[in-house]
């Protein structure tokens, strides 16, 4: 596999789930146009301005949580699915969720409550659950996108992340028109300064995170009870709405509050990152390992196969150019071997390991073909650096 | 290559599961709106009612009602603004944050382009100096937005910190009488607790 992202799925997709996502996705985008085309008339310049901090904070952010995937990073689809989920379909429905039930509050505990604690009692269940719902869609989907809690995880972060950089947006958008249009894009860049570079670390990325994580433990098929899987699924996406309150709580108060709330919400997601990590690079090298007894992964490939680096350096030397393709495609079929084995409980994964152990076996016999071929036996092969036996 | 993961959802969940994300997002986009519809938002405001505007102690006016007036309770923000109706007469009192002093000089070609915003034929007539009853100096000028006319006024805060904004709008029928109440609140908005 490719270092910039695994391939696409691949796999047949759900009719009525890919519906339900498009729909959902040109609803919300509807609902942001219909309210917000008018301020982008009428601010034009500062509107672009806030759409490129949009497209530079969605560029950084979008390779961040794709890159902390142990081994392999996710499909660009997939991952590109989760984004515009998060910046259409969640952000879009989130504005008439927040402000019917904002009004509620303001209707029946009165304006002062609204206004102190409206966000805190607001927020974290609408936008957690419209968020969680790109992470239910996505497995619905395409569910062999989720291998592990920790692709949840990342799937997470993604969906969080296109919420977080079109909230980003339509709040700078809004800042305008608090602060009197009296400066637009001095009112943009002051809003994007505040919630990208100093509330961004901790803000809808990391709670959904980890809310995705808990996806990731119900669907990926490990063999757990249905009602364990289900409680830690429901368990985090609790805990999703309790950073989500504590970030919008109006205590502690003033920056350091902020920052406090910044710093908690980060840890308690790199927290979950590093569990569901462990865990899933733990079950990696014990499906590798034990496909040493087949032949499919050697000791010596198990060892370089989790990592990103490892796999480059086996590819790269002085070999000729069809020994690396073979030795990339024969690094992506012991990927997808490993994939395929990592759910305990997935009743396809035998037929399927039996099939990429077969073609292993088919790409390393071409592959000495290619190195036994006059021209093409590279010079310094083996033991060159990185070089293994393949 | 053979992908590993080239399969289908979970065949059980591959009707119920979509469909229950659908109503999930319905719920959440429709039903909060639709049981705040049945929530009566307006609350009728006891005469002589003083109201505070503004996120903190140092960025505060306050403003006092007569009678007849109504609350617009899911449009009222107490830290950013407040929505008033006396009759066919809409009353908004907005807070505006200055990030910079010399941001006080743009307010009114601000507010100019603030009412473009859902109407873009409304017009903003030129500021005309206004004098609070506790003494606030202020720029007042007409309004024409929506097919309503009305007034404007911003009364820059102390230290040119911050402003606030009063907006009236009513059908162009509307009587001299109704509008009195309207100038009252206008005229009522003070920087000191003590004045209000």
């Amino acid at each position: 596999m490719s270092a910039d992202g695994a391939r696409p799925a691949g796999e047949r997709l759900a009719p009525i789930a890919v519906t339900v996502a498009v729909l959902a996705c040109l609803f919300g985008l509807g609902v942001l146009a219909y309210a917000y085309h008018d301020l982008v008339r009428v601010f034009p310049a500062a509107a672009a301005l806030a759409g490129f901090l949009l497209l530079l904070t969605l560029g950084v952010g979008y390779l961040l949580p794709r890159r902390f995937r142990p081994v392999v990073a996710p499909a660009h689809v997939t991952s590109l699915m989760c984004v515009g989920w998060g910046m259409t379909a969640a952000t879009g429905c989130a504005i008439p969720a927040n402000t019917g039930l904002g009004g509620i509050w303001a209707k029946t505990l009165g304006v002062d409550f609204a206004d102190t604690w409206g966000a805190a009692s607001t927020a974290p269940f609408n936008e957690e659950t419209l968020k969680l719902c790109g992470v239910l869609i996505l497995a619905l989907i395409a569910s062999r996108a989720i291998h592990a809690p920790i692709d949840g995880w990342v799937y997470g972060a993604l969906v969080g992340l296109g919420f977080q950089v079109m909230e980003n947006l339509l709040y700078a958008l809004n800042t305008i028109l608090l602060d009197g249009a009296t400066d637009p894009g001095a009112s943009v860049d002051a809003s994007f300064v505040a919630r990208a570079a100093i509330t961004g670390w901790g803000s809808h990325w990391a709670m959904s995170a980890v809310a995705g994580t808990g996806i990731g433990y119900l669907v990926a098929r490990d063999g757990r009870p249905l009602g364990r899987r289900v409680a830690v699924a429901v368990g985090c996406w609790m805990t999703a709405m309790g950073m989500h309150w504590f970030f919008d709580a109006p205590l502690p108060p003033g920056w350091r509050g902020t920052v406090l709330k910044v710093a908690v919400n980060l840890a308690i997601a790199l927290l979950v990152y590093r569990t569901a990590r462990r865990h899933y690079l733990a079950r990696f090298r014990e499906v590798a390992a034990e496909e040493a007894t087949t032949g499919a992964i050697r000791p010596e490939e198990a060892a370089l196969l989790p990592h990103r680096y490892g796999r480059r350096q086996a590819r790269g030397g002085s070999r000729p150019r069809p020994a690396r393709v073979l030795i990339g495609e024969i690094e992506n079929a012991q990927l997808a071997l490993v994939a395929a084995r990592i759910p305990h409980a997935d009743p396809q994964s035998r037929t399927l390991a039996e099939g990429l152990r077969e073609e292993i076996a088919t790409l390393r016999s071409h592959l000495r073909g290619s190195r036994a071929g006059p021209p093409s036996r590279p010079t310094g092969e083996p033991g060159g650096p990185g070089a293994r036996r393949l | 290559m053979t992908d590993a993961r080239i399969r289908s959802g979970p065949r059980r969940a591959r009707w119920w599961g979509p469909l229950a994300v659908a109503a999930v997002l319905v719920l959440l986009a429709g039903g909060w709106p639709l049981i705040g519809s049945w929530i009566a938002g307006d609350k009728r405001i006891t005469s002589g009612t003083v109201f505070r505007v503004g996120p903190d102690e140092h960025h505060r006016a306050w403003f006092r009602v007569g009678s007849g007036w109504t609350l617009d309770r899911a449009a009222t923000t107490p830290s950013r603004v407040f929505v008033l109706r006396h009759g066919d007469v809409d009353l908004s009192i907005a807070y505006i944050s200055l990030p910079r002093a010399e941001d006080a000089d743009a307010l009114w070609s601000g507010l100019r382009e603030t009412v473009r915003v859902g109407d873009r034929d409304a017009r903003l007539g030129p500021p005309g100096p206004v004098t609070a009853d506790a003494g606030a100096p202020g720029m007042a000028g007409t309004l024409t937005r929506d097919g309503d006319t009305g007034r404007a006024v911003i009364y820059p805060g102390p230290e040119d910190a911050f402003a606030i904004r009063l907006i009236a709008l009513a059908p162009p029928d509307t009587t001299d009488p109704e509008w009195l109440p309207v100038g009252d609140v206008m005229r009522s908005l003070t920087f000191t607790e003590a004045a209000a």
